[in-house]
Formats: C-alpha cells, structure tokens, sequence
C-alpha cells in the first residue's frame, strides 16, 4: 500500500470536486444547460413541425442526425475501447482516467442513440420497431447492437464504481443523508475492501472489458453496414465496418484527450494526469491516424482508379468538386497536421496532443459529413447532384446535444470522484511489487 | 362470323404480375405522366411518383426517361425496412403501410432509382372516397412517412379495371402496364403487345440491371424519334 | 446490230406483256375484288412445352387457295377491357395456308381471330377459330437474391449471439453484485477517524 499521505493526497483530490462546485464550475453548468435547453427548443420545434424544417430534402433525405448519430457514437466508441484495451494490457498510467473514459463513453453515447430518434419521421410511432420488428433491416441491427452495448456501458462504468461509492459512504459523513447518500449506501452494496469482494469485482470488471471491446467493434459495424448494404457510390463498400471502427476509435481517443485535458485542467488533478498520459494517448492517437490515413488510401485508389458510374463522380466531388475544400481541409488538418504534432518529439507534449486531439476530433465530424452527405447528394439517376443546407434546428440540435456530453459529465462528477481512487490504489499496490513503476507521485512529506 | 372481342375468354379476374414497359422511342418529356400521378394521389409538385429524366447527349439533342417505382422483385427498399411497412403484394407491387411507417428513411438511402418520396410536410387535405387511406391508395399521404409509386393498384386491381393514371395519360403510348403471367400489355392509346416478344424484339432493357434487383420495368431505348407501326 | 435488236424485241416483248396484265388487273376491279373467306384451325403440340401450331387457309370464292398474301393472328384476350392481342403475321403459301406457332400464355379457351386486309384482287375478310389449351407458359416467378435461403436462417444464428451476450452481462453485474454483497459491511457508523471532511475548494485555491 502506498503511504498515508500519498493515498491521503490522492483521495483528497479525487473527492474534491464532489459535492461543491464554485462559480466558475456553476457557470460553466448554466451555460452549458442554456445550450442543451436551446437544442430541446429546437427538437420540440421539430416535434411539431415535422422533419420539414430540416434542410432535409427528397434528395439528400440523411443529414446532420444520422452523420451526428455515428459521430458521437464514435466517440463514446473511444471511450470504452481505451479503457477497456488500457485495462486488460494492464498499463499503469491508466488508472487515472479510466473512470474519466468510461463516463464520456457512456454520455457520448446516450446522445448518439439519442440521433437516430431525433431522426425519425413518426418517433411517436417508435415502438413499432419492437411491436413489428423486421430482422432483415440494418436499423434493427442497430438497435440491437446499440441497445447492448448501452447497457454493458452503463454496467462497465457502474462496476469499478462500487469502492468509490463506499469511499463517498465513508467519507462524506454528514453528507451522506438524503437521496444522494441512500444512493451511496445502496450503490455501494456493502463493499468493506475485502478479498473475496475484490475478486468478485475484478472478476466482473474483467469481463466487461473482454465484452465491451466485441461490443464496440459490431456496434460500428453494424453503422457502417447502414450505409455500406446501400448499392450508393462510396457507401456499398466492404471496407466501411472495420474503416468505421477505426475512425470511431481515433475519434474516440482524442475525445478522451479533450476531456482528460478539461477535467484535469478544471478539478486539479495535475499531479496525477501528466505528460505520461499524454504521451501515451499522443501515440494511440497516432497509431489510429496512420491506420486511417492507410484505409482512406485503399479506399480512395480502388474507387478512384476504376471510377465507375457511382461512385467516380464521387471521388471527384471530393477531390476537386463542390465538396473538396471539406475534403482537403479534413485530410491536412484532421489528419496529417495532427499525425506531425503527436509524432513530432520535443516539449509542449500536452500543448501537442490536446491541439491534435481538437483537430482529429473536428476533423471526425466533418469526415462522417463527407460520408454521409455527398453519398445521399451524388446522382443515382441521371444525373442530378442533391444539394444539402442544414436549418437552424439540426445545426441548434446538434450544439445542444454536444453541450449535453460536458454537461452530463460535470454533473455526474458532482458526485462521483472524477477518478477511481479504487483502481489507483489497485494499480499502486501491484506496482508496489515491480519498484519503480509508481503511479502515484513519491513526495516528501510536508514539513 | 361473330365478333371474338365480345366475347374475351382470359379466365376471369387471374392474379396479375403487374409490369411497366416505357418506350423511350416514343416519349417526348411532356410530363402529363407526372401530372395525371399528382392529381390521381393528390400530391404536392414536388413529389414525381413518376419522374421524367430530361437526358442532352453531345450533340444537345435531348431525350427523356420516365422513372416510376422499379418494382424490383428483388427490392433493396423491402430489405432495409426495419419495421416491415414496405411489403411485396402476390401482384409483384411494392406498398407502403403509412401507418406503420416511422419515418427512418432507410429504405430511401437504399432505393437505386430515388423513387421514394419522404413527406416532410402535412399533404394536400383531400378526402379520401374509399373512406380511409390504404396501402393501394394511400391518399392523402401521412406527413412523417414515406410513399411512392405503387402502379395504381387501386385501379389495376379493382373490379373494374383502369389503366394506370400515367399509362392513361400518355397520349404518345410511351407508356405501357403489362402482365408477366399473361405475357400482354398495352398503352393508353390501346396498342395491345405480348409483352416480352415486345420487349425482346425492340431490345428492351431494365435500367441498372447489374445491381440484381430485377426490376419490374423494362426500358425500350431511344430519344423521341418517329416510329412507323 | 443483229444482237441488240433482238434485246430491244425483249424488251417490248416484256413491256406488252406488263400493259396486258395491268389491264388484266384493271378488269378485275372493274368487277370487284373476289370475295374470300377465312378457316382456322389449331393443331395441339405434340409434346409438353412445345407451342400450338395455328393454321389459317384463305380462300377465295371459287374454293381455291390465295397465294402470298399475309394473314394477321390473334386473340382475344381481356385485359382492361377486351383486347386483340397480336400473336403473329403469316404469309400463305401455295394451297392459301399459313401458320403460325403460338404458345400460350394462359390456360383454357383462346379465340384466335385471323384477319387479311384485302388486296386489289381479294376482298377483306376474317375468320375465327378456337381451342382449348391445356398447357401454357410456366407462370411468372419472381427473381430471388442468391443468398436468400441462407440468409432467411442469419437472425436466429445472431439472436442466439445476442442472447448470449446479454447473459454474459448479466453475469457479470449479478455475479460481481453478489459476490460483494456476500461479504458486505454491517451496518455500523463509520469510524471517526476515517471520516475525512473534504477540503473547500475556495480554501484550495
């Protein structure tokens, strides 16, 4: 076990920001809320109306929702696989921003299932996808494929969860009263530290994490199958499933840098969060990118080089058409800007890998735009390009739903510790056993 | 010597394959097929059940293509659904169950031919004299779900018989509804053909063939030029 | 010299001969155009699959046979409405017979209408005829994907796979559950040593 005062230190900042929250964390809930409520607006507008006051149109009849659906899946999509991968290769620098992954993973994703609803010509009619299921249809794989990996999140970031909310049984004392604190105490289910509660717990964590990583993988298949069993010029392609779970997991791991970046920033978890995390990240990060840059290439010069009816108008939109300042802007600042600052050695890691992370992450978005809008646009008949304007309520939705992940995070971090105290603990006393490979910083006690 | 017209002896009221040939050789992009399909179901001018393509080739003569639904035997859209409100009828005819429909628009990602219309807004008000919008006549269109050509089953099918409102639109006889069982089919002016002899002699295609949806109309090429029959 | 007036005595030869049948000709539309009428018949195919052979024999009204004019064939057929469904065009031979082959498209009774549209010589005429058919194209059937009966049996195979997920989740939150609250704290207050007040951040910062 690591000494009092470390552990001390270390629950110390992990506990800090629950339960209190000064004006800089309140206002920054108030104005995050103000977007969401400005989103909800725009969705109940919609309610009313009807899908008519999209920019949506007979041509490209799929715009920011289903883009925006397979976006923040994939960020969440990075989440769980970081934590996951992170987790069974046992690497250290993990234990603090598990918890951190695991909880953007899960709101990322509430908002992402949330697109294809919002989606919906008749959501009042939504229980007909259980009332009349028909297998055959990529929308039910989805809801399927979505629905459980939904749930394995959700049970994925409840379960290491446990010994923390024993700690905020224990420690929060007076504070424990009330509906929060039955919420700690029933959370909690008893846990006393033991050994056979351990094993139970990291026998149940174990699993999830071998789960949650088939999970993923055929929850962005099954998105990319939504577009790749189409007979569109650059959907029906056999590359889309693994192509779709890369790009969710490069996604992903920069989403985590953001947050990681924010939350450390904000809740003063500077000693713990460092250039280590960074680094590592900085180079999944890269790794992913790499992987992508080489299937955009296979994509693009097998399509590109026979350039058949569908999808050769396509590639040239891309490349020198209509949609080509989106195309080139994704491909040198979402990718290749991004791949030099993470690989670049020298200083200023977290500068690097947080301004990379930015990139990578917008650059996602707008590549699933290029997926989604020019293949809905290109002619199937002859030969009349779509044209595509978002309105005011789908760019207003998906702000607000985009403010919705923050949110949810700063508010579950109200009373939850922002990092698994539990797990640090667990990795410390293993590294205990290997000298030299402290998670926790050795200070010198206060004199 | 009597008149055998009179007395027509096809065994009464079969289960028909319903089927479109659309001789391009004669179509000139008038457009009364877009027009009669928009009054018959009440549409907005937006919505082109039957679409006329206006093609230039590189000497700027244009010619014109009709593209009603395909009726694909092997449909992508039916496929797709994920609540099974597009369903094949015993007559080959792709529906749409309208109230069923929960608007994901799956099945227009997935249409080769863009011949899905989703409603984005409230349909023309229209009283419907069959008492209640169906499948074969779903008029007045539901505003969140999706709708298309379904070859007028609501004429074709009924006890007494009516040409398609395009086919009978069509004063050139561009336009003609068959049936692939009793291998006939004929246009609005009355030209009867056997229908596959027809398309066989004249070349006849199905437009995109190679994706093997097997659709339900064949295509018999040409630009608008005089014929002589 | 000698040579080319015997073509030149062709040559008038043939002429004459042309003026004699046109006159020939003139006369018989002076009287009218001679009446024809029209037998039809069909015989049965000898074996499954194999089309009906319709034969036609044009007459004129001394009973002998017209020769190379073309006869038009077709059905009855209902189809909005009744409708004469073109099957063929034959031209007769020497005896005023032509045929067609024909397979049907449906079973059951077809009136074949025979029509010529007369010529200078010949009157107009049609004649009917009919048969029973008992066999016909096979009905039409619809084009299935390749994989059709493979993939009509792929959700059960993947429901067996969700379900086998679920349960695996399932035992991962119940097993662990259990297992913690198998040995779970009694409820005893914490110790006060234990209880750490949490800093204030305003203290902190």
């Amino acid at each position: 076990m690591p000494d009092r005062s470390d552990r001390e230190q270390m629950v110390r900042a992990a506990l800090r920001p629950v339960g209190r929250g000064g004006w800089r964390y309140w206002s920054i809930v108030v104005a995050l809320a103000a977007l969401v409520a400005w989103g909800l607006y725009a969705y109940s507008y919609q309610l009313r109306h009807g899908l008519g006051v999209t920019g949506l149109n007979q041509k490209v009849s799929w715009g920011f929702y289903i883009l925006n659906c397979v976006f923040f899946i994939g960020i969440s999509y990075g989440g769980a696989m970081t934590s996951a991968i992170l987790r069974l290769t046992h690497a250290r620098w993990r234990a603090p921003i598990t918890r951190l992954a695991e909880a953007t993973a899960v709101a990322a994703l509430l908002v992402g299932a949330a697109y294809p609803l919002i989606d919906l010509g008749r959501p009042d009619r939504m229980l007909n996808l259980l009332l009349h299921p028909h297998a055959g249809s990529p929308v039910l794989w989805d809801l399927v494929a979505v629905g459980t990996y939904l749930v394995a999140s959700l049970v994925f970031l409840y379960l290491p969860l446990v010994p923390d909310l024993a700690l905020m049984r224990d420690r929060l004392g007076a504070g424990t009263r009330g509906l929060v604190g039955r919420l700690y105490r029933v959370g909690s289910l008893g846990w006393t530290g033991s050994d056979h509660q351990r094993q139970a717990l990291a026998l149940g964590v174990g699993i999830m994490a071998v789960l949650i990583i088939p999970l993923a993988v055929s929850v962005h298949s099954v998105l990319a199958w939504l577009f790749a069993v189409t007979v569109r010029g650059g959907w029906h392609s056999t590359i889309f499933a693994p192509y779709f779970v890369l790009g969710a997991m490069l996604s992903g791991v920069g989403a985590v840098i953001l947050v990681i970046a924010a939350f450390s920033r904000g809740y003063g978890l500077g000693d713990y969060v460092g250039p280590k995390q960074y680094r590592y990240l900085g180079y999944l990060l890269l790794a992913l990118a790499l992987a992508y840059t080489y299937f955009m290439i296979s994509e693009y010069l097998t399509d590109g080089y026979v350039a058949d009816q569908s999808s050769g108008p396509l590639i040239a939109a891309l490349f020198t058409g209509s949609y080509a300042p989106l195309f080139w802007a994704f491909t040198i600042g979402g990718l290749i800007v991004p791949i030099l600052l993470v690989a670049a050695p020298g200083r200023y890691v977290e500068g690097r890998a947080v301004l990379a992370a930015l990139l990578v992450v917008a650059g996602m978005w707008l590549k699933r735009f290029l997926i989604v809008v020019p293949g809905m646009a290109e002619p199937l008949m002859p030969w009349d390009w779509g044209v595509y304007h978002p309105s005011w309520v789908e760019i207003s939705i998906t702000i607000g739903t985009a403010a919705a992940i923050p949110l949810m995070l700063m508010l579950f971090f109200h009373f939850v510790p922002v990092m698994s105290v539990h797990e640090m603990e667990e990795v410390e006393s293993e590294s205990s056993r290997e000298p030299g490979a402290a998670v926790l910083p050795r200070r010198q006690p206060a004199g | 010597m009597a008149d055998p017209a009179a007395s027509a002896t096809a065994p009464a009221q079969p289960q028909r394959q319903w089927t479109f040939v659309i001789d391009l050789r004669r179509c000139d992009g008038c457009g009364k097929c877009t027009l009669a399909c928009q009054q018959e179901h009440h549409l907005p001018k937006s919505f082109e059940w039957i679409k006329v393509f206006r093609l230039q080739d590189e000497t700027g003569r244009e010619s014109y293509m009709p593209r009603p639904c395909m009726q694909c035997e092997n449909a992508p859209c039916l496929r797709v659904c994920p609540v099974g409100a597009t369903f094949k009828e015993p007559d080959g005819v792709i529906l749409v169950d309208q109230g069923r429909c929960i608007g994901c628009r799956m099945c227009m990602a997935a249409c080769p031919y863009g011949a899905r219309y989703f409603n984005y807004d409230d349909p023309p008000a229209y009283n419907n004299p069959f008492g209640k919008a169906t499948p074969e006549f779903p008029v007045p269109q539901q505003k969140g779900t999706v709708g298309k050509c379904m070859f007028c089953v609501h004429r074709t099918e009924s006890g007494n018989p009516r040409l398609p409102a395009c086919v009978e639109a069509c004063t050139m006889g561009a336009l003609y509804v068959g049936d692939l069982d009793q291998d006939i089919a004929v246009n609005g002016p009355g030209e009867t053909v056997r229908l596959m002899p027809f398309v066989r002699e004249n070349d006849g295609f199905r437009y995109k063939e190679e994706l093997g949806t097997s659709p339900r109309v064949y295509y018999i090429a040409g630009h608008g030029q005089d014929l002589e029959y | 010299m000698f040579d080319l007036a015997r073509r030149w005595g062709w040559t008038v030869a043939l002429a004459a001969a042309l003026a004699l049948s046109a006159l020939a000709a003139q006369a018989a539309v002076a009287a009218g155009p001679t009446p024809t009428r029209i037998q039809v018949g069909a015989d049965p195919p000898q074996a499954d699959g194999q089309p009906y052979v319709i034969e036609a024999r044009i007459v004129a009204a001394d009973g002998r046979g017209v020769n190379s004019v073309p006869l038009d064939f077709s059905i009855a057929a209902d189809f909005f409405g009744p409708r004469q469904l073109s099957i063929g065009r034959a031209t007769t031979d020497g005896q005023g017979r032509a045929q067609i082959s024909y397979l049907p498209s449906w079973q059951g009774r077809h009136e074949v209408t025979v029509k010529f549209a007369g010529t200078a010589a010949f009157a107009a005429s049609q004649g009917a005829g009919s048969f029973v058919s008992a066999v016909a194209l096979a009905p039409h059937r619809d084009a299935r994907s390749p994989l059709a009966d493979f993939s009509s049996g792929l959700p059960y195979a993947v429901a067996v796979i969700v379900v086998a997920v679920w349960l695996t989740i399932a035992f991962a939150l119940v097993g662990t559950v259990r297992g913690i609250l198998a040995d779970r704290a009694p409820a005893t207050a914490p110790a006060a040593a234990d209880l750490v007040p949490i800093p204030d951040p305003s203290e902190e910062a």
